[in-house]
């Protein structure tokens, strides 16, 4: 597939996303809000795990210190959403950043576990904190992200082009980022660390600023979810969300753009379904546990890696076939795209 | 860089092709479900759908609860339900004010416990499912982040699974709580106390949460003014492995009574802890400790255990004997897809509520959203019922508490169950709305 196509191709997604408030009901697009959150959340973990190569299951925190921060700033101390925003992702990078720390010195399983304590942590400070939070019952906001009056488009539509574009910039900005000589070292920290190193790249600091940098976006997440739900509770940021989201990213495929969008579609279309075909709920975690083998045998690049094996077959049968052996190669071997230095 | 500002601008560009013609759509950019409408009383800005979910021979209900996830364990109303409306269903259905008798089609959705899951399920069953009312709606969490959603369209949400407080606020008078509220528990057991032990000291182990303090605020509220002192109070975190240091605390006290608001397997290891401990005070316990859990207590722990509860023991054969809605229930659980893996006693409450349902349209005004809640509001159910004799099942507009009455059991270990003894204590009428302040 060449670069015309993708182009199109991207074009017309986003295109038949800004217009769907025009030709969908309320109930649908209150879900898109979820899975474009969801897919923010899903691509800052893509950031640290699939780029960089740094593991996290606490990522359910960071996006719950924004949403909370968000849910406190507006409620209890009067601020504006826009206020919150920069804020929030302040906050839960400024977190990130910290807890980032520790991954100078350990990598693999045993920084995947300080994060795991980080997301078993987190949903015990609402409860502590019951009074300015409502602990477990959660907090509901009276203030919604409304439409200005001018645009006279109802507050649900407004809050989904609010949530696309914070989206699209994101995911625009991770592109970029990829294709930068940053990017470069960031990809070449998860592949060759001790190269890279020797190569000139700071390994310390490159990898901290990813860890805030992957806060910051689970932090507008945060934002995000707290703008659609007008709610938060500790339940909504356990550590099974960050687990999803790690499950997200898998069956999507690390290291893509379009990973993460399918990924947060199947975390929220998938619950859905089970229930509508009357498989028994109960089975939805076991469905889940089955996919992740599946997709892990049979698609090590996810969901967008197949997609991209796909195309790239479709597209080499029109061309002369490449040298006989050259396996096609996965999204996720993005590195290759770009000249080595 | 690169030429992809052009996709963005291509994406803006098809925007405002959807702005420019987007009066004439009728998806959710046009959506008006908050726009205000006529309407006094109950249906003060509500919008025109009183009769959504109705049909001349149906009825549309729906519920969100777990089903999956770590507390599907408590879910087992689902089946006690269905069960009930597969029962009222043979019989041709419920009967109306109209006359006209509909047959119940439950729509249920899965929120594994998590709040904005089950908003998000509320939000699909009335606005998509378009169903007339909700029913068993559960958990306290997902009641309050889906009460706006509930307020707006004016659904009644009838016979919530919770005890929170904050279901009997009258500034959301579309939802009603079905089980006994926290606070009022409390406050009848601080009432037990202040008329039967004027003058004793406690020790209160207290879930540090809106649970536990809903609890406490009623106790207090009950004890005031009386000689009833208390003496020490120790908290934990729901999340704690272990109150051990809390019970060592109170235990130091010697106080005459422990009061334990701790529930599940927490509340079965403090009360351990006490009777480890050599201290042996009167034990005052909030009702959220099922039998089941009491058999699996050191011998000796239970033994000046007390609680009160509103429901009939039906882990003590003789009273299931004796019931004979009790025997109907299980008939018709029996005949229930799925139910065989249920605990029938948890699953009961999924029949009182739909028993409750029954009554409320049978005794509506109107057969629509508003005068079947304002039926909801003020009730007087005297049918079949699992609810121990004694407790009155009412509401009014200005309290909207089903169940204000309490009978007090001890826990008896030889035989496995708990005794009932005294009277019924029921404030019914006496308790107004009230926040958990803490």
């Amino acid at each position: 597939m060449n670069k015309t196509t993708n182009r199109i191709l991207w074009a017309v997604l986003l295109g038949a996303l800004v217009l769907a408030p025009f030709f969908v009901g309320t109930v649908e697009i209150s879900a898109f809000q979820k899975v474009i959150y969801l897919s923010v959340a899903v691509m800052s973990l893509n950031v640290l795990t699939g780029f960089n190569g740094q593991a996290s299951i606490g990522h359910s925190a960071f996006m719950g210190i924004a949403a909370y921060f968000t849910a406190l700033a507006v409620q209890s101390h009067g601020w504006s959403y826009w206020a919150a925003l920069p804020a929030s992702v302040l906050v839960a990078a400024l977190v990130g950043a910290a807890a980032g720390v520790p991954a100078l010195r350990i990598r693999g399983m045993n920084l995947a576990l300080v994060t795991l304590g980080l997301a078993m942590v987190f949903p015990q400070l609402p409860v502590r904190f019951t009074e300015e939070t409502g602990g477990t019952q959660g907090m509901i906001l009276d203030e919604s992200l409304g439409a200005p009056a001018f645009l006279a488009v109802s507050d649900v539509a407004w809050r989904y082009w609010v949530l696309l574009t914070l989206a699209v910039l994101a995911f625009w900005l991770v592109r970029n980022t990829r294709a930068s000589r940053l990017g470069r070292s960031i990809i070449a920290i998860r592949d060759q660390p001790i190269a890279a190193h020797t190569a000139g790249v700071n390994v310390a600091a490159t990898k901290i600023s990813v860890f805030a940098v992957s806060a910051g976006m689970a932090g507008l997440a945060g934002w995000m979810f707290t703008v659609t739900n007008q709610f938060v509770s500790p339940s909504d940021f356990t550590v099974l969300v960050s687990i999803n989201l790690l499950l997200g990213m898998a069956v999507g495929g690390s290291g893509t753009l379009l990973g993460p969008v399918i990924g947060a579609a199947f975390l929220h279309y998938v619950p859905d379904a089970v229930t509508a075909t009357g498989i028994d709920p109960v089975l939805t975690p076991v469905l889940y546990g089955l996919v992740l083998i599946l997709v892990v045998y049979f698609l090590p690049g996810g969901a967008a890696g197949g997609l991209a094996q796909l195309a790239k077959r479709f597209s080499t049968a029109r061309k002369p076939s490449p040298p006989a052996g050259e396996p096609a190669r996965p999204v996720s071997q993005l590195t290759s795209s770009t000249p080595n230095p | 860089m690169h030429p992809r500002p052009k996709i963005m601008l291509m994406a803006a560009a098809l925007g405002a092709v959807g702005l420019a013609a987007g009066a004439c759509g009728g998806g959710a950019v046009n959506d008006t479900s908050g726009a205000a409408a006529g309407g006094s009383g109950l249906t003060r800005n509500c919008p025109d759908n009183g009769t959504t979910g109705l049909t001349d021979t149906t009825i549309k209900l729906g519920l969100s609860q777990p089903l999956s996830g770590p507390y599907v364990s408590v879910g087992g109303q689902l089946y006690g339900m269905q069960a009930y409306f597969g029962y009222i269903n043979s019989q041709g259905g419920i009967k109306g004010p109209d006359g006209k008798r509909r047959k119940v089609e439950l729509v249920y959705k899965d929120d594994a416990y998590t709040a904005t899951k089950a908003k998000a399920n509320v939000d699909q069953l009335i606005n998509r499912d378009k169903v007339f009312a909700l029913l068993g709606q559960f958990g306290t969490a997902g009641n309050l982040a889906a009460r706006p959603v509930i307020a707006q369209q004016c659904v009644p949400s009838l016979f919530a699974t919770t005890g929170a407080p904050e279901l009997a606020n009258p500034k959301y008078p579309w939802a009603i709580a079905g089980s006994i509220s926290y606070m009022v528990e409390g406050r009848i057991l601080g009432k037990y106390v202040r008329d039967t032990t004027p003058n004793a000291t406690v020790a209160v182990l207290e879930q540090d949460d809106d649970l536990g303090k809903a609890y406490r605020q009623g106790f207090d509220q009950a004890i005031a003014g009386s000689g009833v002192k208390v003496v020490k109070t120790e908290t934990f975190e729901a999340s704690d492995p272990d109150v051990k240091n809390q019970i060592t605390t109170l235990a130091a006290t010697k106080a005459d009574l422990y009061f334990n608001i701790s529930s599940g397997l927490t509340g079965l290891q403090a009360l351990n802890h006490v009777h480890e401990s050599g201290w042996k005070p009167q034990v005052i316990q909030v009702s959220q400790l099922p039998t089941p859990l009491l058999n699996k207590l050191q011998p000796g722990a239970g033994d000046k255990l007390i609680l009160g509860t509103t429901g009939q023991d039906f882990t003590n054969p003789e009273v299931v004997r004796n019931s004979a809605e009790y025997q109907l229930y299980l008939q018709w659980l029996r005949r229930t897809p799925g139910a065989d893996k249920i605990d029938p006693i948890s699953a009961s409450l999924g029949w009182t509520q739909g028993r409750l349902f029954d009554w409320t349209v049978q005794h509506a005004k109107s057969m629509d959203r508003a005068g079947v809640m304002e039926s909801a509001r003020n009730l007087d159910y005297t049918g079949p019922t699992f609810t121990l004799p004694g407790i009155k099942i009412r509401t009014t507009p200005g309290d909207p508490h089903l169940l204000e009455g309490l009978r007090f059991h001890r826990f008896d270990r030889g035989k496995g169950h708990l005794v009932p003894f005294g009277e019924v204590i029921d404030i019914d009428g006496q308790v107004k709305y009230e926040a958990v302040t803490g």
